[in-house]
């Protein structure tokens, strides 16, 4: 990566008064909303994210939001966790309403290369979400996906006990996401506390059982989204299997299209000099192997 | 109706200049499909030093009541890289607003050096002296904060380069006067003030200073009323010998227009620019109808009005 001439880079942001089709409430406290934003819809790719205004100027600056899905090249979907001020304000917004967004913004995951023939996705919590439409976009390009998923609370999609068996866990794991199933993935979960059907410990073990179990997966690549350690923990295990792996990394941001180097993720540079990349343009979809995991 | 203003012999087209640091090398936001270049008068680009700076541990921004605090730490490719690949880039894709580079450095010679490769672009109006970026250990603020100290950059750069000098200045300091009247004796051809405010957020979760740098510098409308205060002390003081561009929280045509009234000639929108990059427009489209309302015909006749106003009569309390 070389970042020494600030390369502007990315691609057309449209800003959008998107009209507020549904905002669902999930279980957990979490939402899903689905707004009209056409330009977006037709042009984002999985891995991006919009920047949304939250109601009323609630906030003053916008939040990073990933696309959950796009639907009819119309209206985006966003999966949403209210943490603070600004997404527990747009919790609130309802039909009718308009929402201020920008997007697509950030590189998305990498897909114009070969696809690799197994794509192994591992998710923390809210993580799920945006690895949900690079399922979707994977389906048909590579033999197998699977998707583990770590989370001590309810997860933003629906759960249940799947019918496939899979041969490196216990037959008596077999919590699942139906909607990833849908679109062709294995799918285990993993909490760590005792909960039915799911693994209990870390959602990296399901990772290393896949990896060291009898399944021929061929060439494979690892898609990681979620809390820092859990990532680390990832690239550290694509690393000693040799693996490729991508992680999609969360920074607080402010310009969001590359102009105030406010995302800055630490990253090895050209001849393995650390220096700073952009999450909201280089990112949010960085090479496990070019971040410094040590730097947080 | 005319918005045209000129600083230190630089026409603009409008009197309003994107802000250093938060409008990248001028590039980013051209990639909205509706970015509108006409409503922009100069670009203040991103603060370079000479040597390429990693900048400040993340995280680096939070918000706070009506600001945003930030500690980039001048993070930036270095003076070479930007004379040799960005403003050629800029100069090859036609761009022909005029371009300040803001430039740092934490010795003396640094700020004359970085000034004298600047110098040699074809494609620089001016120089934007940073002597006011309290997000970095050395150089920045204690120029900023001391006349003498300040003059001594102010002077180097002077002798480094034929462009204009602006002069940027902090608010950190009780001898705001002082050292703008200190950069002025040092041959500096216009001010820009103010830079953002020191500050600090504490995460409640870790109990500790959120920004990696602990602290950072506070801009947007929450300081407006500051900037306001400390442009019109500038202008009362300094304005008959040159121009101030004012600036600090300046989101809409209102603070813009007060800024202009306190004694600016050209106004920073910096902050604003981050959750709306259709302001410049909307400042511009709303300074004409103050113009209007106020019975000018040109924007140079509303510049530090406020100091001709006679209270007296004038209705106010
Ligand atoms: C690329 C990207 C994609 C994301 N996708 C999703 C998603 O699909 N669903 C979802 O629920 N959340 C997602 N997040 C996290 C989401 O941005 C934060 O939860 C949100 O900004 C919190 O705002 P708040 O006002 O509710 O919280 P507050 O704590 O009040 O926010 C204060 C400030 O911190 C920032 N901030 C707080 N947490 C985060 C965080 N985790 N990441 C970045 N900035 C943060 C806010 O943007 C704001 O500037 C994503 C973040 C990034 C960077
Ligand atoms: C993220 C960020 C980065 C900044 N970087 C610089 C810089 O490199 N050099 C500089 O002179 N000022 C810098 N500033 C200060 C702005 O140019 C401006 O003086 C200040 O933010 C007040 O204006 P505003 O409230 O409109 O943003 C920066 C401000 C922000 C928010
Ligand atoms: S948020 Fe401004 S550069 Fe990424």
């Amino acid at each position: 990566m070389d970042l020494s001439t600030h390369q502007p880079a990315g691609g057309t942001v449209y800003r959008i008064s998107a009209p507020v089709i549904a905002n669902r409430s999930l279980p957990g406290g979490h939402r899903r909303i689905r707004l009209r934003a056409p330009a977006i819809a037709r042009t984002a790719r999985p891995g991006q994210f919009v920047n949304i205004s939250p109601p009323l100027a609630t906030t003053l600056l916008r939040r990073p939001l990933g696309v959950h899905r796009t639907i009819d090249g119309q209206d985006i979907e966003i999966l949403f966790q209210s943490v603070g001020k600004g997404t527990k304000a747009l919790g609130a917004v309802g039909e009718g309403d308009e929402i201020d967004l920008i997007g697509p913004l950030g590189n998305g995951f990498d897909l114009a290369g070969e696809p690799p023939e197994t794509a192994v996705l591992v998710a923390g919590g809210f993580g799920l979400a945006p690895l949900y439409p690079l399922a979707a976009a994977l389906e048909g390009k590579v033999d197998r996906t699977y998707l583990f998923a770590g989370t001590e609370e309810d997860l933003p999609m629906e759960t249940s006990d799947s019918s496939v068996h899979l041969s490196f866990v216990d037959p008596d794991i077999k919590a699942t996401v139906p909607e990833f199933e849908a679109v062709g993935a294995q799918c285990r979960l993993a909490s760590l506390r005792s909960r039915p059907s799911f693994h209990k410990g870390l959602v990296t073990e399901l990772v290393e059982k896949l990896l060291d179990g009898p399944e021929p997966l061929g060439r494979t690549k690892l898609y990681a989204c979620g809390p820092w350690g859990m990532l680390k923990k990832t690239a550290a295990i694509a690393a000693e299997h040799e693996l490729d792996c991508d992680v999609l990394l969360e920074e607080r941001m402010g310009c969001g299209v590359g102009a105030c180097m406010s995302c800055s993720v630490m990253v090895y540079g050209d001849g393995g000099r650390p220096v700073y990349a952009r999450a909201c343009v280089e990112g949010p979809v960085f090479d496990a192997a070019s971040v410094v995991w040590d730097a947080k | 109706m005319n918005l045209n203003t000129t600083i230190a012999g630089i026409n603009l087209q409008t009197p309003l200049v994107m802000a250093s640091g938060t409008f990248g090398f001028g590039e980013d936001f051209a990639r909205f499909d509706d970015f509108d270049d006409s409503a922009v008068g100069a670009i203040s680009l991103k603060g370079t030093t000479l040597e390429p700076r990693l900048g400040n541990p993340p995280p680096r921004i939070a918000e706070t009541p009506a600001g945003v605090l930030n500690a980039i730490g001048l993070q930036n490719p270095g003076v070479d890289a930007v004379v040799r690949h960005v403003l050629p880039r800029l100069e090859a894709g036609g761009l022909t607003t005029p371009l300040f580079a803001n430039i740092a450095g934490e010795t003396v010679e640094e700020y004359a050096e970085v000034a004298r490769r600047f110098s040699t672009a074809p494609n620089i109006a001016a120089l934007e002296v940073n002597i006011s970026c309290p997000n970095v250990r050395h150089g920045g603020l204690a120029f900023g904060a001391d006349p003498a100290e300040a003059a001594r950059v102010v002077r180097a750069v002077r002798q480094a380069t034929d462009l204009p000098v602006i002069t940027k200045l902090s608010p950190n300091t009780g001898r705001l006067v002082e050292v703008a009247e200190a950069c002025v004796d040092a041959g500096s051809d216009a001010l820009s003030l103010i830079n953002t405010l020191v500050g600090m957020v504490i995460d409640l979760r870790s109990r500790r200073p959120l920004l990696g740098n602990q602290t950072g510098g506070l801009s947007g409308p929450a300081i407006r009323p500051v900037a306001v205060a400390q442009v019109f002390r500038v202008y009362a003081a300094l304005g008959h010998r040159l121009p101030i561009i004012g600036m600090g929280g300046v989101s809409d045509a209102d603070g813009a227009f007060e800024i202009i009234l306190a004694g600016g000639a050209a106004v920073g929108v910096g902050t604003a620019l981050f959750f709306n990059h259709r302001a410049p427009r909307e400042i511009a489209d709303g300074l004409e109808r103050h113009l209007a309302d106020a019975g000018l015909s040109r924007l140079s006749d509303a510049v530090g009005a406020a100091h001709r106003q006679s209270r007296i009569g004038g209705g106010g309390p």
